[in-house]
This record gives structure tokens, C-alpha cells and sequence, in this order.
């Protein structure tokens, strides 16, 4: 017996010391790091990105944790600097290590850092950057969250052009990864509808004023315009069309598909349909667990959440889920395994059903459509499959 | 003695650190000595030369992408890494052209003009450059080094910081350096002496961007991916910035200007996780920069390096 009690002293050592060797696990934590953008240009969306991963992590943590271990997240502000993120890579990876990267914002810095965490054998989880490189080619810790744009536009369009008739298409594109990235998508999607571009224009970033490429698009006649611009530009583009009394079809691209929108646009922008990846949080006509989730996040940060935290705490829960489900010895191996047989039902927020699988590592496969009335966004269409 | 201390003090920590210190460090100083490659031209542009460039970073991004390419195409570092240095050296070359005629502001507006040029080159030339996606660097390959890990491109950058350190200050001491200077002080005593400040000025920008594609060159295998929005006129200033704060003028400006752009945010964000939380964790590395940035502009206006020989 005295023998017995020994060697399971010995063996419960052993596996203490295996698990304090797996880098960011402790027997009471379990360290997951985050790259964000929080006092430079993208600072809007960082901000809430990490509010919506901590939201998701303390609500866990007040519950126990995930078998017993509390999740502690770690975020470094990058500045939207790669060099930046690259010495936070090393950092979270250094000392204690983390278990698992959750949410790196922003393309170039995604793209300097991901291979670093990739080959310290840390997970990198739902990164807030379209890019088909965070879920292709096939990698067994690498899951993406968003479809890249040249997937995500697509079948939004296609459905208005085929439920409307839509014969003239025209696009005003941001000259960036972003803008290219939609005018591609939309190229596919006009070979296979038997369409040519009715005009494409295009703008450089930071620029205010759309007057030239509205009269332009106007001018070719388009039917349907494709809005591959964010918050600013798609105020101005629309309101410019508007104003001059056009009224041309408008979707903007999941970029802009934001309640700053409306809240900044106002009256002018109803109308405008946009690309809906995850919805935004409206208190209004809430169902229970969202007006309880809302409050919570205002209590919690005294602000309004919006579809970043919603974004942030999807792919949050989607790996708590993953974690319950690895076990009470958590690895790298065994937390994608568990998300690769994840099945989530739609959720409160609205959001889609999601099914990665060990083919596949794209958590967002569906799109769906939404449009500004009486002044918010109202969903119009169920969600529709990106093709892939 | 004393003077030489503390060089030979911090040369043999550099030689012990990979041994020593966390990969965090060691990359910190990684970074330290590129940016000391490239300080050490716009040092001998703007610091000796006194000629205002707001495009260093576009010379830079030119070395980083010519590496990536060359690297791509199989082309061992031993080439890649010169041909990088040639071809930023043949864009100071062309951004010289039309700066030989041109001073202050005029100068300054030109090149700026040439870094927006060469980074809607880098956006438009997609074929070659990846356009906005940008592309990814390979694992470097060397006819000497079995694997340019993150240790040996520490002690490649190291050896080549020093080396355009020591560079430098070998032309300086030169009648071309002191031309150089002359331009500086006053281009038109300069040409009544019969320097010609045209060509002065040509030789500047070309050393300069020369050293910055050596600088480029070695970021691009640091980040392991370079895209046209890393080499924006925010680089450029941060260059100029640096060599303001380390002292113009001065080879240990460069120095001490590197440590301070890449060493102090870290410091800062390393403090910060030991604030208490009730602190808002974001932008205080921005305010202490700019804090420190205002405060070494107000009591030393000969930047560190000026400081520090009055320590010493």
C-alpha cells in the first residue's frame, strides 16, 4: 500500500511535469495570446476584437474554466506594424509560451507571424484577415474564420443579379488588396453569368470625394454597382449616387457592413444591401440571450458592442467548445482534432450552423444578405454557400 | 581608454548574446542592426550630406523585394544580397537625377515624390511583386550557411551594421566624405571650391539607397514577408526620426537612434504587463515614444550620441 501511495505520488509528478512542459499550460491556466491593433490605423476593430475574446473567456472562467484551468488571454499591441508583431510573436512565445494564438488582426501582420506560430507548434486560431493563406493549403493548426473576399462577395451578387435581372454591373473598388481581391471574385462570377463589367472604377484609400466614379458608373448605365469599400467611402460613394438622384442597386462588400454606416450616413443610406458574414448586434427586436449578451458587454466594457466582438466571440467560444472537447491534457493535436469535429447550432446572434472538418479549415462558409431600413440593417436572404 | 570601453563592451555582449538572451531579445537585436544598415545611409545623405530624403524607405523596400524575387528564383544569398544593394543603389541613382538641382523642401517634395512612385510600382507590378497581397519570403538560401535561422541572420546583420559603421566612417575621413560635408555646410562655397555638388549629391543618394537595399534585403528574411504598405512614407520618417533622436551627424547616432526605435516600445510594452489593470494598456507606448521624443529634442539637441559624449 505505502509502495502504491508512492508511485502515484511519483506518476501524478510526472504528469505535472509533462504538463508544465507544454508551453502555455499550467494546472490552473491556460495562456492563449493575441495580436491586435490597438493605437494604430485599425485600432476600431482591435479594440473589439479583443473585448469580444475576453468576454467570451472571463463569462468561461467565471464558470470554473475549462476543466478546471482558467483561460488567460495575453493580447500584444502590434500598432498594425509587422515588425511590431513580429517581436510580440516572440515574445508570447518565449518565456511561459501560450497555447494557442486567437484572433492576430490585420493582413501583413498575419502573414509575418502566422508561420512563426505555426512552427513553435502553436495553434493560430480565426485570425481577423480575409485571406485564403489562414486556411489554405491544408494545415493541421492553421483554421481561418472569414471567407476571403473573392468568396464572400460572390453569392451575394449572384443572388441579386438573378433575382433582380441585373445585366449592367459596374464596381467601385478600394485600389488595395481588399478592392482587388472583390474585383476578382466578381470577374468568376460575371464568366460564369455570361456578363462584362458595365464600368469599373476605383479609388486610392483615405480619398473623400467619389463624384467623378459615380458619374462614371452612371453614365455607363449600370443597373448594379458592387461597393468594395469600408465605412467612410461607402457613406460617401452612396450618398453621392443619392444625392444625384441615381438609383442603381448598391451591395457593399462585408467591409462595409458595419452600423457606422447608418449611424454616420443617416437617411441617405437606406437602401444599400451589404454582405453579411456575422450580424451585428442590435439591441433592438433582440431575442433574450443576445439582449442579455448586449448588457453584459456594456456592463463589461462600457460600450457598444458591434459585429468585430461579435466576430471576436464566436470564434472565442468555437475554441472554448474545442477545448472542452480536447480533454482534461490539452495539446495542439488534440484541441484541432476536437474543432475539426465541431458542430455548433446557429446561435443567438443569427449566425450560421459551423462544421470544420479535417479537410477543411474554414469555420465561415455561408454568406448572407442584409439591407439598410429604417435606419439599421435588416437581413434579406438566408445565408448562402460561398463556393469553394 | 575610456573612450573605447564602452564599444569594446558592447561588442562583446553582442558576441555572447545569442547564447544568453530569449529569441525576443536577440530579435530585438536583430532589428536594432538593420535599421543601423540603413541609418548608416540616410546618416550619410541627410546627416553628412545634409541632403533632406523623405523616400529612404522606398530604397528599402526595393532591397527587400529584389531579395525576395532573387530568392525565389533560386538565387543563393551570396548574389541575391549584393544584386539587392545594386539595384536600390541604381534607384538612388535614378532619384538623384532629379534632385541635383534641388535644396531643402524642393528636395525633400521630390523625394517624396519618388518613394509614392516606387510604391505604386511595387502595387501595380503584380506579375513580379505579388501587387497589395505581397509576397512570402523563402527559407534563404546560401552557398555558405546550411540555414539562415534566426541566429545567423543575427550575426549577418551584426557583421554588416558594423561593417557600414566602419564603412562610413572610412569615407568620411576621405576627400569624398569631406565633399560630402562641404555639401552640407554651404553648396555654394562648396562649388566656388570647385566641388561638384551635383555629383556630390548623386553619390550621396546612391551610397545611401545602396545601404538601404542591404537593410531591405535582410528585413525581408526577418519578416519573412514583405507587401508594398510596409515601405510607406511612415518608415521613411521613422528613419529620419531615429537618426534626429540618436544625433545627426554622428556614427553613434546611428547607434543609439536604432536602440531607441526598436528597444524602448518593447520596454514599454514589457512594463505595461506589470502596470496595474486598471491602466489602459493601449497607445502608451505611442505617448512614452513621443514623450521621450520631445524630451531628447528639448535637453539634447544633439540628440543621444551628444549626450553621451558629455556623460563620457
Amino acid at each position: 500500500m505505502r509502495f502504491l501511495c508512492i508511485l502515484l505520488v511519483c506518476l501524478s509528478c510526472c504528469v505535472r511535469a509533462a504538463l508544465a512542459a507544454l508551453p502555455g499550460v499550467t494546472p490552473t491556466e491556460i495562456r492563449v495570446g493575441s495580436l491586435q491593433d490597438l493605437s494604430g490605423p485599425i485600432a476600431a476593430l482591435g479594440v473589439h476584437f479583443r473585448n469580444g475574446t475576453q468576454m467570451r473567456f472571463d463569462a468561461e472562467n467565471a464558470r470554473g474554466g475549462v476543466h478546471g484551468r482558467q483561460l488567460k488571454l495575453l493580447v500584444e499591441d502590434t500598432g498594425y506594424d509587422p515588425k511590431r508583431a513580429v517581436l510580440a510573436t516572440e515574445k508570447l512565445l518565449g518565456g511561459a509560451g501560450i497555447f494557442a494564438a486567437i484572433h492576430n488582426l490585420g493582413s501583413p501582420v498575419v502573414m509575418a507571424t502566422m508561420p512563426r506560430f505555426l512552427e513553435a507548434g502553436v495553434p493560430h486560431l480565426f485570425p481577423a484577415a480575409p485571406l485564403r493563406d489562414v486556411y489554405e493549403p491544408l494545415h493541421p493548426l492553421k483554421f481561418g474564420m472569414s471567407p476571403s473576399y473573392t468568396l464572400s462577395v460572390p453569392p451575394a451578387a449572384r443572388h441579386l443579379i438573378e433575382e433582380n435581372g441585373f445585366k449592367r454591373v459596374g464596381i467601385l473598388y478600394q485600389d488595395d488588396d481588399m478592392g482587388r481581391e472583390v474585383l476578382r471574385g466578381m470577374d468568376g462570377l460575371l464568366g460564369e453569368l455570361g456578363l462584362k463589367w458595365c464600368a469599373q472604377t476605383s479609388y486610392k484609400r483615405g480619398a473623400t470625394d467619389f463624384s467623378s466614379q459615380i458619374a462614371r458608373l452612371r453614365a455607363a448605365d449600370c443597373d448594379f454597382v458592387v461597393l468594395a469599400t469600408v465605412v467612410r467611402e461607402t457613406i460617401g460613394a452612396y450618398a453621392e449616387a443619392r444625392r444625384t438622384g441615381w438609383q442603381a442597386t448598391m451591395l457593399v462588400t462585408a467591409s462595409g457592413y458595419t452600423a457606422q454606416v447608418h449611424q454616420l450616413g443617416g437617411a441617405t443610406m437606406e437602401g444599400l444591401y451589404g454582405v453579411v458574414l456575422l450580424p451585428h448586434p442590435y439591441a433592438e427586436a433582440a431575442n433574450r440571450a443576445l439582449a442579455d449578451w448586449i448588457d453584459a458587454y456594456r456592463r463589461q466594457f462600457k460600450a457598444e458592442p458591434n459585429t468585430w466582438d461579435v466576430f471576436a466571440w464566436v470564434g472565442a467560444d468555437l475554441f472554448v467548445r474545442a477545448l472542452h472537447a480536447a480533454g482534461a491534457q490539452p495539446t495542439p493535436a488534440k484541441l484541432a482534432a476536437a474543432l475539426e469535429q465541431l458542430r455548433t447550432p446557429r446561435d443567438f446572434f443569427g449566425g450560421p450552423a459551423f462544421a470544420l472538418s479535417p479537410g477543411d479549415h474554414l469555420a465561415l462558409q455561408q454568406v448572407r444578405i442584409a439591407r439598410i431600413r429604417n435606419g439599421r440593417w435588416e437581413n434579406v436572404s438566408d445565408y448562402l454557400n460561398v463556393k469553394r | 581608454m575610456r573612450r573605447h570601453a564602452l564599444p569594446l563592451l558592447a561588442l562583446l555582449a553582442l558576441l555572447v548574446a545569442p547564447a544568453l538572451l530569449s529569441p525576443w531579445v536577440l530579435s530585438q537585436l536583430s532589428f536594432v542592426a538593420i535599421y543601423i544598415v540603413a541609418g548608416a545611409g540616410l546618416m550619410l545623405l541627410t546627416g553628412y550630406a545634409g541632403q533632406l530624403s523623405l523616400c529612404h524607405a522606398a530604397f528599402v523596400g526595393i532591397g527587400a523585394y529584389a531579395e525576395t524575387i532573387l530568392q525565389l528564383r533560386g538565387w543563393p544569398l551570396e548574389v541575391s544580397l549584393p544584386a539587392a544593394a545594386l539595384l536600390a543603389a541604381l534607384a538612388g541613382l535614378a532619384a538623384a537625377w532629379p534632385a541635383r538641382r534641388l535644396a531643402g523642401i524642393y528636395l525633400a517634395i521630390a523625394t517624396l515624390s519618388f518613394g509614392f512612385i516606387v510604391q505604386e510600382g511595387m502595387v501595380r507590378w503584380e506579375s513580379l511583386t505579388g501587387g497589395n497581397a505581397g509576397l512570402v519570403v523563402v527559407p534563404a538560401r546560401s552557398l555558405l550557411v546550411p540555414a539562415l535561422d534566426d541566429t545567423a541572420l543575427y550575426w549577418l546583420a551584426w557583421t554588416l551594421a558594423l561593417a557600414a559603421l566602419w564603412a562610413l566612417g572610412r569615407l568620411l575621413a576621405s576627400s569624398v566624405g569631406r565633399s560630402l560635408v562641404a555639401l552640407r555646410e554651404d553648396a555654394v562655397a562648396a562649388a566656388i571650391l570647385g566641388i561638384e555638388t551635383a555629383h556630390a549629391r548623386t553619390l550621396a543618394f546612391t551610397l545611401a539607397a545602396a545601404l538601404a537595399g542591404v537593410a531591405g534585403a535582410l528585413y525581408a528574411h526577418k519578416l519573412r514577408f514583405v507587401s508594398p504598405e510596409q515601405f510607406d512614407l511612415t518608415m521613411s520618417i521613422e528613419f529620419l526620426m531615429m537618426l534626429t533622436i540618436g544625433g545627426l551627424g554622428t556614427r553613434t547616432g546611428i547607434v543609439l537612434g536604432a536602440v531607441f526605435l526598436i528597444v524602448l516600445p518593447q520596454l514599454i510594452a514589457q512594463l505595461r504587463d506589470l502596470l496595474p489593470t486598471g491602466l489602459p494598456p493601449a497607445g502608451l507606448e505611442l505617448f512614452a515614444f513621443g514623450l521621450a521624443l520631445v524630451l531628447s529634442l528639448r535637453f539634447a539637441p544633439a540628440g543621444l550620441a551628444g549626450a553621451l559624449r558629455r556623460f563620457l
